[in-house]
Formats: structure tokens, C-alpha cells, sequence
């Protein structure tokens, strides 16, 4: 499940890359999975992440440490960045 | 990525490390060529006149090619950021922001970068950015920082060999007083062209470094202005247009509703 705080999380985290027009990448991503954020469990989170990524974080690159950065604080709420 | 930045060396040292090779050039040239003239040419060829007018040239080289290596450490980057900001203007969303220079450039070309990205967003959302709804914003011209930096040395190269001439001729008696004169005269003078480098070059670029970081995360409670002219003014200008740019595309896209 992905909850308000994990989004809140994921904007912090996206806004470092993108600046913020991540908070509408985010948004629009959420929003074309077609399912509420509570809804969002499993490999769907991956999902999500991909998605987002793919949208706001134009150097591929940076894309395993940024995803590295939000699992870890989703799973264990800290950042180790 | 902080911790990288924090490492590098701020525009404040890069002055001071500066300033610390002009004041050894100015100390050491004068003994050096009067040296040489007095072994290598006979004296009564060579007037002191003509010594004093060699000894000057000689400084006024050597402070205008450390000045222009100073210019490469700091003015070249920010004319970088400020072209880079001015392609970002005109709708080129590949324009390159990397720099090499000191921490508050890098700052400011990480927070350049940020803006990019989220034109590139607002772009692949809206289309390409309407280019005459930009604020047309007026700025004054003026001099670069780099010729500001030189002139700043100049000045010290032309007022320092004042406080030799001064101490001798106040304190005919003492050595030491007239040494002590002479190098309080030198610090005063530093301090004063240093205290006015720092208003031109440290001051503005921290206060646009600070901004820029909110303005490129959304933060809008602090806003970007031209306070300045030359290369720094530039660069304010085309941060407010893309700045202005984001948010008029966060308005039509409802990002905070």
C-alpha cells in the first residue's frame, strides 16, 4: 500500500531531481494507473516508481540510485542519501 | 551530491588564495628586478626612473595574467551557467549545465538543472512555452566580474608601492615603524578591495545560490531579482523568465491544487 506519507516521500525525493513539476509527474502517474494510492501493493509500487521515473527524471542514470532512495525510505523510513 | 559540493572550494577562497599571489607578487618583484638591473645591466645606463617604470610593467603583467587566471576560476563558469540560463530561456532543453568551479556555481548549475527538468516536463505536458508571454525585464549593463576582479588588483598594485613611499618618508628615523606602516597600509588597502570584491562577486552569487535552491523546489517565498548588472544580472534575469516559466505552467496544469 502506498500511503499519504509514502507519497509525501516520493514528491520530497522527485521535487531533488525534477524540481516542481515533479509533484504533477507524481499526480498524473498515480492517476493513469487508474487505481487509488491505497490500492497500490506489490510489484504495483515498482509500477508506479518506473512510471514516475520514466516522466521526471530525464538522466537514466540516476534512475537505480533515485529508486534505491525511495525504497529504502518506503520500506524503512530513513534515507541513507 | 551535498557532500561533493561542500568539499569544493567556495568563491571566497578562491579570492583570498588570489589576492595572497598578488600581495607576494608585489612584495617580491620590486627586490627581483632591481636585482637584475643592478647585475645583469650597468646602473648608470639604466635610471631609477627607468627601474621603478620596469619594475611597474613587470607587476602590471604578472597581476593581469594571475587576474585572468582568476577570471578562469570564477567568471568563466558563471558565463557558462549565465549562456546555459539563456538556451533554457529560448527553449533549448539540451543546453548544458555542468560546470567546474567553486560550490555556490555548482549549487546554482544543480538548481539550473532542477528548472530544466521541470521545463522539459512542462514541455512534454503543454508543448513548447509560449515565448511572448515572458515578463520582458530590463537590466542594466555593466561591467563582468572578471574586469572587475582585474581593476580591483590593478587598484592594489597602484596604491600598495604608496605605503613604501609613505612610510619612508613619515618615519625617516625608525626601520620598524616605517615597516610596521608600510604593511598595516597593505592590510588596510586588502581589506578594503576585498571587502569590496565580496560585495560584487561572493555576496550576490551566495544570495542567488540561496534563492535558486527554493525557487528550483517550488518554494516561491523568496523571489529572484535583478540586483545586480554584468554577468551576475544576466544570469538573475534568465533564472526569473524560467523560473516565471514554471510557474505559469504549475498554474495551467493545477500542480498544487
Amino acid at each position: 500500500m502506498v500511503s499519504q506519507k509514502d507519497i509525501q516521500v516520493l514528491e520530497n525525493i522527485i521535487v531533488e531531481y525534477s524540481g516542481p513539476m515533479g509533484k504533477f509527474v507524481i499526480k498524473k502517474s498515480i492517476a493513469d494507473m487508474g487505481v487509488a494510492p491505497e490500492s497500490i501493493v506489490g510489484h504495483h509500487r515498482m509500477r508506479l516508481i518506473d512510471l514516475v521515473l520514466e516522466r521526471a527524471v530525464f538522466d537514466r542514470e540516476r534512475w537505480a540510485t533515485v529508486k534505491k532512495e525511495i525504497l529504502t525510505v518506503w520500506d524503512n523510513g530513513v534515507s541513507d542519501a | 551530491m551535498d557532500d561533493a559540493v561542500e568539499k569544493r572550494m567556495t568563491i571566497e577562497t578562491k579570492l583570498i588564495a588570489g589576492f595572497l599571489v598578488v600581495y607576494i607578487i608585489s612584495a617580491m618583484v620590486p627586490g627581483i628586478v632591481t636585482y637584475l638591473v643592478d647585475h645583469f645591466l650597468a646602473r648608470d645606463i639604466v635610471s631609477s626612473a627607468l627601474t621603478g617604470l620596469l619594475i611597474f610593467c613587470v607587476l602590471l603583467i604578472l597581476v593581469v595574467i594571475t587576474g585572468l587566471y582568476l577570471m578562469s576560476w570564477i567568471t568563466k563558469p558563471v558565463r557558462k551557467l549565465c549562456k546555459a540560463a539563456e538556451d533554457l530561456v529560448h527553449g533549448n532543453l539540451n543546453a548544458n549545465l555542468e560546470v567546474v568551479g567553486s560550490a555556490e556555481l555548482i549549487s546554482i548549475s544543480e538548481s539550473l538543472s532542477r528548472m530544466k527538468s521541470s521545463l522539459r516536463i512542462a514541455h512534454d505536458c503543454l508543448g513548447p512555452p509560449d515565448l511572448d508571454k515572458d515578463v520582458k525585464t530590463e537590466m542594466a549593463g555593466g561591467l563582468g566580474m572578471g574586469e572587475k576582479l582585474i581593476i580591483g588588483m590593478v587598484i592594489f598594485l597602484i596604491l600598495n608601492p604608496l605605503a613604501a613611499f609613505l612610510s619612508q618618508y613619515l618615519f625617516t628615523d625608525s626601520v620598524h615603524l616605517s615597516a610596521i606602516f608600510s604593511v598595516m597600509f597593505s592590510i588596510i588597502l586588502l581589506s578594503l578591495i576585498a571587502n569590496y570584491l565580496y560585495r560584487i562577486v561572493v555576496k550576490p552569487l551566495r544570495f542567488l545560490k540561496r534563492v535558486a535552491e527554493k525557487v528550483s523546489r517550488g518554494d516561491y517565498s523568496e523571489n529572484i531579482e535583478i540586483r545586480h548588472s554584468g554577468d551576475i544580472g544576466r544570469l538573475e534575469r534568465n533564472m526569473i523568465l524560467i523560473s516565471e516559466r514554471i510557474e505559469r505552467a504549475m498554474k495551467e496544469l493545477d500542480v498544487n491544487g
